[in-house]
């Protein structure tokens, strides 16, 4: 079972863009305007992405920048935001008791309520402009009653149809359930597609808002909004659902800019076919750089007295720096969650309780795991841990009388 | 939730704080020496239509324009967008005259009222190319509305700016524009 990264069919939306553009973009009346992406000559101006007309257009530009041919014109498709509230709902229910959601509340990754928050239409569903299905294949756009003709609905148009380009030549489907393993491999896997998807959105924005793409330093741009979305992610009250909000695209992105720079789409078609494995060669920018040696799993454990077993996953490097970051130095415990070499993040449940365990098995620098053991002595009162040499296994529950030796019992 | 940085327009109030500068010394009220017909300046020719209005509405005295030239400052703007400031806020209500809201909306009521000039458009180009680079998202097109009121001089101290780190970007540009960081 996964955790967060449950929806599948809505996992290709773009975050971010709102459906209409604040006024720090007006347009005004003058010589300047959009700037033609070199090699692909169309009109970058803004126009209203309900009209068959503009979407043709912006089809056109998105199979330019990706070296495709634009093909049909995928259905485009429209709901309103009380529509897109219910699809968001009914595609991805939580499940009851959500045992996944108090696991994340108890280490402070989530907000309670914050997995179903996605039901509530002004949490999420007015920060969505448009997505991509690929079960439909079609791309919805969100109608809010406002005009959809700002220049962020027509990159974000522009994202929805690079999606519907990758899901022609990939299978998008087969690609996110291929890498469904866990959720720290979903979400890396996730940023070959989103990553590409923001990279060209975004050197249309840039033509849109007549910035030449050639005198960009794009590694800065990337870099910027990587560390601004990294800032927004820290101001959310569920860091794991805003990270993964962020992570796919801004850190996808700049994770795939040097690969397509050299080899254009046929890198990125090699990344698909063996996307970044972790969160941590992500968070690195470099799979070569991501250190991943292999590591031995961790024993398995026998839990006592009508305990058993609910579900395991992992957090990897990402959700082990949100874990550490949440009230301490970000670029320090960037650091010491980089030097995360494997983990196991497991769910146990007390049958007359139905109070979760946390029991989170982790191998990294020793500097990490007291790091790790510091920040759960100060959320729990009932915790256990256990480390041998560079490896550690915590164990936590609410539940102030629960035995948890079971879980730090053994070899590591 | 917009993951990305869009550029707030032109600093504007501190700007029209030093505008400001000596208006309230206005209100004492005994007309203003509005006899010089000479505008050898835009500090000048905005002073004039300051004390001018000021006079009609019985709040300024002799001393207006020598305060006013003193203290107020339009260097950067273009000549003909300090005639136009100075007659926007000509026409305001005399309650108002001093009020800096009433300078704030003359300042909004010209963006992109005048056209950009060449070394405008040079300077738009490199201005959002480097703010695109550090994760911003502004148009060539704002970037003329907004700065299309500065003088080609006061533009050329900015492309210096285009050049600094990104956290320096726009309070080179504040500095330089504003004398203020």
């Amino acid at each position: 079972m996964k955790g967060v990264l449950t929806s599948v069919a809505l996992s290709l939306c773009l975050f971010g863009c709102s459906d209409s553009d604040s006024d720090e973009l007006e347009l005004v009346e003058g010589a300047a305007g959009p700037r033609a992406i070199p090699g692909c000559d169309f009109d970058y101006s803004p126009c209203d992405v309900r009209e068959e007309s503009c979407q043709l257009e912006k089809l056109a530009i998105a199979a330019c920048v990706r070296g495709d041919d634009p093909g049909e014109l995928p259905l485009v498709s429209v709901m309103t935001e009380a529509e897109f509230s219910e699809y968001v709902a009914s595609d991805s229910p939580r499940p009851v008791p959500d045992y996944w959601e108090q696991a994340y509340v108890m280490l402070g990754l989530v907000e309670p309520g914050g997995l179903t928050a996605k039901k509530k239409p002004l949490r999420s569903s007015h920060e969505w402009a448009a997505f991509y299905r690929w079960q439909e294949k079609d791309v919805v756009l969100i109608d809010r009653g406002e005009p959809l003709d700002g220049l962020e609905v027509n990159a974000t148009l522009v994202h929805e149809f690079v999606h519907a380009l990758q899901d022609r030549e990939v299978d998008l489907e087969a690609f996110a359930l291929a890498h469904a393993e866990n959720d720290d491999v979903y979400l890396a896997a996730k940023s070959v597609p989103e990553g590409e998807a923001w990279l060209l959105e975004d050197q249309v924005r840039a033509a849109m808002l007549g910035v030449d793409v050639e005198a960009v330093d794009w590694g800065t741009r990337l870099n910027e909004l990587v560390r601004y979305g990294e800032d927004w992610v820290f101001e959310q009250p569920s860091l794991l659902v805003a990270a993964g909000e962020v992570f796919p695209y801004m850190h996808g992105a700049r994770y795939l800019y040097p690969r397509w720079r050299e080899g254009g789409k046929s890198a990125v078609l090699t990344l698909f076919a063996n996307p970044p494995a972790s969160s941590k060669a992500l968070m690195l920018g470099d799979a070569d750089d991501a250190g991943d040696v292999e590591s031995a799993p961790f024993p398995e454990l026998t839990p006592r007295g009508g305990i058993e077993h609910y579900a395991t996953s992992n957090l990897g490097a990402l959700g082990l720096y949100l874990f550490l970051a949440a009230d301490s130095n970000r670029p320090a415990t960037r650091e010491a969650a980089l030097t995360l070499r494997h983990d196991e993040f497991s769910i146990y449940v007390e049958s007359a309780t139905e109070h979760p365990i946390v029991v989170w098995s982790v191998e990294a620098a020793p500097d990490t795991l007291s790091a790790i053991e510091r920040r759960v002595g100060e959320l729990f009162t009932n915790g256990e841990s256990h480390r041998s040499g560079e490896r550690l296994r915590v164990a936590a529950s609410k539940d102030t009388n629960l035995d948890l030796s079971w879980a730090v019992e053994g070899e590591l | 939730m917009v993951v990305m940085r869009v550029l707030r327009r032109l600093r504007a109030r501190a700007f029209a704080a030093r505008l400001l500068v000596g208006a309230s010394s206005l209100l004492a009220g005994l007309g203003c020496d509005s006899s010089d017909e000479e505008k050898l300046d835009p500090t000048e020719r905005y002073c004039d239509a300051l004390c001018a209005r000021a006079e009609q509405c019985g709040i300024a005295d002799g001393s207006c324009a020598g305060i006013c030239n003193e203290n107020a400052d339009v260097g950067p703007l273009r000549e003909d967008v300090a005639e136009e400031f100075a007659s926007c806020f000509s026409a305001e209500p005399c309650f108002s005259l001093a009020d800096q809201e009433t300078f704030l909306g003359c300042w909004d009521q010209m963006l992109g009222s005048f056209a950009a000039t060449e070394y405008g458009r040079k300077f738009c180009v490199a201005h959002v190319s480097s703010l695109f680079s550090c994760g911003y998202s502004y148009s060539t097109e704002a970037c003329e509305a907004d700065y299309s009121r500065f003088s080609d001089e006061a533009l050329a101290d900015l492309l210096a700016c285009t050049e600094q780190p990104c956290e320096e970007i726009m309070p080179c540009v504040d500095l330089s524009l504003w004398g203020t960081r």
